[in-house]
């Protein structure tokens, strides 16, 4: 909530510097294609203790964005947070492709920003979403302080008229901070990634 | 019909029916788009011998080739027998398409090279003819990279078609140090439920920015203040440096680049900016770095090429009408010879700048615009902005009548060639 307060603090003062984004370069590619390719393995059930941190976490964060309560959303990212839906299916290169979502924190924040200029023609109505998520399994990733978890996943969406469904797994690297445990990495990789799709305007 | 449409588009205003009546929508699939240079595909798509990509042509289903002597081919995507499709993948490598349904084969040139058991064919004459029993060919020529196809057997050839706007796409190509764009990085592949010349009529469309696109500029203005991206789209437009060109022939240009003194230090913040930057600050030194990022950014030109062709940016947008009320607005990312790896690392989140903070509001615009148009008792779309106010000019260097960026001018000029085509005596064929 602490950024959320100074992104709104920004708002309207140009005069305060924007914020800069230096973690997205090579070694970060080459992570989140680890990251990618240890997602597709196969995982296990969680634990009782980790269905209390990890589990809780991810069904939390789908609550929070199907309440449009994104700020409290961003709490739950790290620092250096990135958000990953690509265009291909299974997911290529995201250094060498664009993504229908590739937001490190910036834009992220522009992300909600944008949103809540109300002056979005995309989301006037806003898009009301329903995510459903299968049973998280946790995939083996070395260092094993980072929690690595994929679940089937199902999102509904409706903003003007006519339901719609968009369906695929989703990917977490949940890492520890000094404030419990946060999303590091999120990946949505859609069945129809590469096909069409109207305003996706929403937080998948 | 034809009657009909030349009532229908005027100087000033053009018909509502032309983006709500399916007869129209019809015939323009098969004229319109039969009887133009259509764009078909980008080279680069299909970069090797024997590489293919599925396309349409209108609503005709199309397979772009290379032959193994590098040569381009557009085959129509049907089998001679029965009319199945004999491809059925958007991409790949294949010398030869079998058709599924009764095993009819062709090569990747259109020649018929295979019928299962065709003694059966016989007459007495002798064998079945399998000349005349090719895959359609329709006339392509290339440009530079781009390829065009037509069904118009009387069209000039590609180059006078694009007349100007073939100096246009020059300075668009050569943002590449070696003039090299490749189209092998992925698409949006955009939907939306409106008629598809509401794509068109938007992409020279100087007027809108400024309110359109408000949740953008305001979102940047707060969160990065003046001076960032397309700002200058706020104050009137007119007094600023963007112009609007009519290229001939339907094709039109939307001109940014006076506003953009430089690319780089203007373009929105996106993930990899810093970084990037820095590491190709340290490597080559500022001046070769500032330069080699310059082409990152998108290109501040909009270049539409009549009828489904848009360039904005570094994207290509292909217009694929789906039905009179529904349209797929396909978004190309492209890559560029002769820059480091990391302006490709910085052009790909660049490119996903627009499609989500701009486009998405547009594209509701145009589905706004499509159920306003339902109204029967209101017939007319206003096309007369700039139509008589005196500021556009015939360009000396370009030949081209040219106005200040809001001018409707792009519009009208669509709406020119559009009747051209739609009440001309076209013969359209395949070869």
């Amino acid at each position: 909530m602490a950024i959320t307060q100074a992104a709104r603090q920004r708002t309207g003062d140009p005069r305060i510097p924007a914020p800069e984004s230096h973690y997205v370069d090579d070694d970060f590619y080459a992570g989140l294609r680890a990251h990618t390719a240890a997602l597709q393995e196969r995982g296990r059930p969680l634990t009782e203790a980790e269905r209390a941190t990890a589990g809780e976490l991810v069904a939390h964060e789908a609550w929070l964005l199907d309440q449009g309560r994104f700020e409290d959303w961003f709490g739950l990212l790290t620092d250096d947070c990135f958000v990953w839906a690509p265009t291909s299916y299974p997911p290529g290169d995201p250094q060498r492709e664009v993504a229908l979502v590739a937001d490190d924190r910036r834009r992220l924040r522009d992300r909600i920003a944008w949103i809540r200029t109300a002056l979005a023609s995309a989301q006037i109505p806003e898009s009301r979403t329903a995510h459903l998520l299968g049973e998280p399994l946790r995939v083996p990733w070395t260092p094993d302080d980072d929690v690595v978890l994929r679940a089937s996943y199902l999102v509904t969406e409706v903003r003007t008229e006519g339901l719609r469904q968009l369906a695929g797994w989703c990917g977490w690297v949940l890492r520890g901070t000094p404030d419990g445990l946060r999303i590091h990495r999120k990946i949505v990789s859609l069945v129809d990634a590469d096909r069409g799709h109207r305003n996706l305007t929403f937080f998948l | 019909m034809r009657q009909d449409l030349t009532t229908l588009v005027r100087p000033d205003r053009v018909h509502r029916s032309l983006y709500t009546d399916p007869a129209i929508f019809a015939a323009e699939m098969t004229t319109l788009f039969g009887g133009s240079w259509t764009f078909l595909a980008h080279g680069s798509e299909v970069p090797g011998p024997h590489d293919y990509v599925r396309k349409r042509l209108g609503q005709r289903p199309v397979i772009v080739t290379r032959d193994g002597d590098g040569a381009i081919h557009a085959l129509v995507n049907r089998c001679t027998h029965r009319g199945a499709t004999v491809c059925r993948l958007d991409a790949g490598t294949a010398t030869r398409f079998t058709c599924p349904y009764h095993g009819w084969t062709f090569s990747n040139t259109g020649a018929l090279t295979g019928v299962p058991w065709g003694a059966g064919y016989r007459t007495p004459a002798g064998a079945i003819d399998r000349a005349e029993l090719g895959l359609g060919r329709i006339r392509v020529e290339t440009y530079r990279g781009f390829v065009f196809g037509t069904l118009d057997v009387d069209a000039p050839p590609l180059l006078e078609h694009l007349g100007y706007a073939a100096t246009v796409l020059d300075d668009w190509i050569d943002r590449s140090p070696t003039g090299e764009v490749r189209v092998q990085h992925g698409a949006h592949r955009m939907e939306f439920a409106g008629n598809w010349k509401l794509a068109y009529d938007n992409s020279a469309d100087g007027y809108h920015p400024g309110f359109s696109h408000r949740s953008l500029l305001t979102m940047r203005q707060e969160q990065y203040g003046a001076g960032v991206d397309m700002q200058y789209v706020l104050a009137d437009v007119d007094a600023g440096a963007q112009t609007v060109a009519d290229l001939g022939r339907g094709n039109t240009f939307l001109d940014q680049r006076g506003e953009i003194p430089r690319f780089w230090p203007q373009a929105a913040p996106s993930p990899g900016r810093e970084a990037y930057e820095a590491v190709l600050r340290a490597r080559l030194g500022d001046a070769l770095a500032e330069e080699a990022l310059e082409p990152a950014v998108g290109s501040g030109m909009n270049i539409n090429l009549f009828p489904n062709l848009l360039i904005i940016g570094n994207q290509l947008q292909v217009i694929e009408p789906l039905a009179v009320n529904r349209t797929r607005l396909t978004w190309y990312a492209t890559s560029i010879g002769g820059v480091p790896d990391e302006v490709t690392a910085i052009r790909m989140r660049l490119q996903e700048d627009f499609p989500s903070f701009g486009e998405p509001d547009d594209l509701v615009n145009f589905e706004e615009c499509q159920d306003g148009l339902s109204v029967p008792e209101m017939e007319w779309v206003m096309t007369h902005r700039h139509l008589q106010s005196g500021r556009s000019w015939i360009d000396e260097r370009t030949g081209c009548e040219t106005g200040p960026v809001s001018d409707e001018l792009p519009i009208r000029a669509f709406w020119r060639r559009w009747s051209e085509l739609m009440t001309a005596d076209l013969k359209l064929a395949v070869t």
